[in-house]
């Protein structure tokens, strides 16, 4: 039944035409980072956008808001040196079958921790554009590439619909500059500065993430149909969990001296202490 | 008998002594005269006398010469060879630095590339200096490479990774590491094994010890990736240990 629900509506996507076509095109950040964030360009219906040059003024715009962090969100993860790479005619396939071990691996190696894909629809409502949807993919290359232990049993590709419960905007750039982005943000850069032996980075972020994810958590198990997306981002908190207690231990190896004052103060069962969402 | 008598005499017996001899000798050459001529190689060196040395000077002239014309040509030819697949590679090339080029086309391009066999081999490397797709790329033809030539493998990666001009960055090291793996590149590993050892003592902490064969250092994500490609070739090659590559 889920199968023919999304064909249906993938053949209604089609028909009202989609006008970008499926391609892996390269993608470059503005400037060097330590950390990329790849934003693919969206597919969309025409009523959506008229016009691509439309979709692409939006895409600018949401580029612009995201690297910038502007968001009071995204603002958590300021200091961290990442940029955000506007991604023009990257447009991954719907179902994330582009990314082969090779790609992910190649995008784990330029730093590249999430990659954003989706479909962006709305109505029309006397000439102006209304209840703007997006069904976005987040790929966490960190979790995908699956070398740090544990990540392998993962998932490491997440697929929502907004808007939801909690996420709702009359905007597309509000709807895409969500907490679950900032959040699956935070949880790529956490795995990845773990896998870079940047323990204090580490335990930050996977912290931050753990807490953001929390929300996200329980806003879809509220939807029996949503239900199955929430036991993942449960299994994704509880490795997040684990392996900030991980970075608590590995930092406890310097010498003592060396040893920073988060790897002092917490310890490895309970690493996040107060950041910690209730169970 | 008076003095001109005598002297006749003489004459006539003198005559009379040669007479015999001259008879054989004349009789001797006769002989050979009419003997049947010698026939092949003997009656040829015969037949030439004094000309043979010049006859055996304009031979090795001759041959020399036509060697000389042969080898030119074969370089003509080869460089033609060179020229045309250079021709037909570019267009490959350009297919696969195009920046709005997906990441199948780009693959495509490089396994045609690879197709022209030995003279692929170093345009696939080149590729590897700028990431991102077009390294996935090169990866691809040069893989499709080690399984349709890995002597040219075997023979020019090695050369590239170990050249001290440092061509290749951390990810071309890592992905060539991979290709001498697929190829069987046995010959290879001592390189490896020393590339496995400088990573790590850099893993260590040993700052410079990666200056050798890369520019830019890596960093800490990077190095581990690079080391556990290095190993996995080397475990590969371990195993196979094919003789004579």
């Amino acid at each position: 039944m889920k199968l023919i629900l999304r064909l249906v509506s993938l053949a209604a996507l089609f028909a009202t035409g989609t006008r970008s076509e499926a391609a892996l095109v390269d993608c470059r950040p503005p400037e060097a980072a330590r950390f990329v964030v790849f934003l693919s360009e969206p597919e969309f219906t025409p009523t959506a956008f008229s016009k691509r040059e439309e979709m692409l003024r939006f895409f600018n715009r949401l580029q612009e808001y995201l690297d910038q962090r502007r968001d009071s969100e995204m603002a958590g993860i300021k200091a961290v040196d990442f940029r955000v790479a506007r991604c023009e005619k990257r447009v991954p396939a719907i179902d994330g079958h582009d990314f082969t071990n090779d790609v992910v691996r190649n995008l784990y190696d330029r730093g590249v921790v999430v990659e954003i894909w989706g479909t962006l629809d709305a109505k029309q409502q006397g000439g102006n554009r209304v209840s703007p949807t997006a069904q976005i993919n987040y790929l966490l290359v960190p979790i995908k590439r699956g070398i740090v232990a544990g990540s392998e049993k993962v998932p490491g590709v997440h697929r929502f619909n907004y808007p939801d419960a909690e996420i709702v905007a009359t905007d597309f750039v509000d709807l895409v500059s969500n907490m679950d982005l900032h959040a699956f943000v935070a949880t790529a850069i956490g795995v990845m500065a773990f896998d870079g032996e940047d323990f204090a980075l580490a335990h930050e972020m996977l912290c931050k993430a753990g807490s953001q994810l929390s929300r996200t958590e329980k806003r879809l198990a509220l939807k029996a149909e949503t239900k199955p997306q929430s036991e993942g981002i449960q299994q994704l908190r509880a490795f997040l969990r684990d392996l900030a207690g991980k970075a608590i231990a590995e930092a406890r190896k310097k010498p003592s001296a060396a040893v920073p004052t988060f790897a002092r103060l917490l310890e490895p069962g309970n690493p996040c202490s107060a950041q910690e969402a209730p169970k | 008998m008076t003095a001109q008598e005598e002297r006749l005499t003489r004459m006539e017996l003198e005559l009379e002594r040669l007479r015999p001899s001259l008879h054989d000798r004349l009789e001797k050459l006769e002989k050979v005269a009419d003997q049947p001529a010698k026939k092949g190689l003997a009656g040829f060196l015969a037949w030439m006398g004094p000309a043979l040395p010049q006859l055996i000077t304009s031979l090795v002239i001759l041959f020399v010469g036509l060697k000389i014309k042969d080898s030119v040509d074969l370089a003509i030819k080869q460089q033609q060879l060179q020229l045309s697949y250079v021709k037909e590679m570019k267009e490959q090339l350009v297919a696969m630095a195009a920046t709005d080029a997906g990441l199948d086309a780009v693959e495509r391009a490089a396994v045609l590339v690879a197709a022209f066999g030995q003279p692929a081999v170093m345009p696939l490397m080149n590729e590897l200096r700028y990431g991102g797709n077009r390294a996935l790329g090169a990866e691809a033809g040069l893989r499709s490479l080690a399984f349709m030539s890995p002597d040219a493998v075997c023979q020019i990666v090695p050369r590239v990774v170990a050249s001290p001009a440092r061509m290749l960055g951390w990810e071309g090291q890592m992905v060539s590491a991979r290709v001498l793996a697929a190829a069987d590149c046995a010959k290879a590993l001592p390189l490896l094994r020393e590339q496995e050892r400088l990573l790590t003592e850099a893993r260590a902490g040993k700052a410079d010890s990666l200056s050798p064969i890369v520019n830019e250092a890596p960093s800490v994500t990077q190095q581990k990736e690079w080391l556990r490609s290095l190993q996995e070739s080397i475990a590969v090659l371990s195993r196979t240990r094919a003789p004579g590559k």
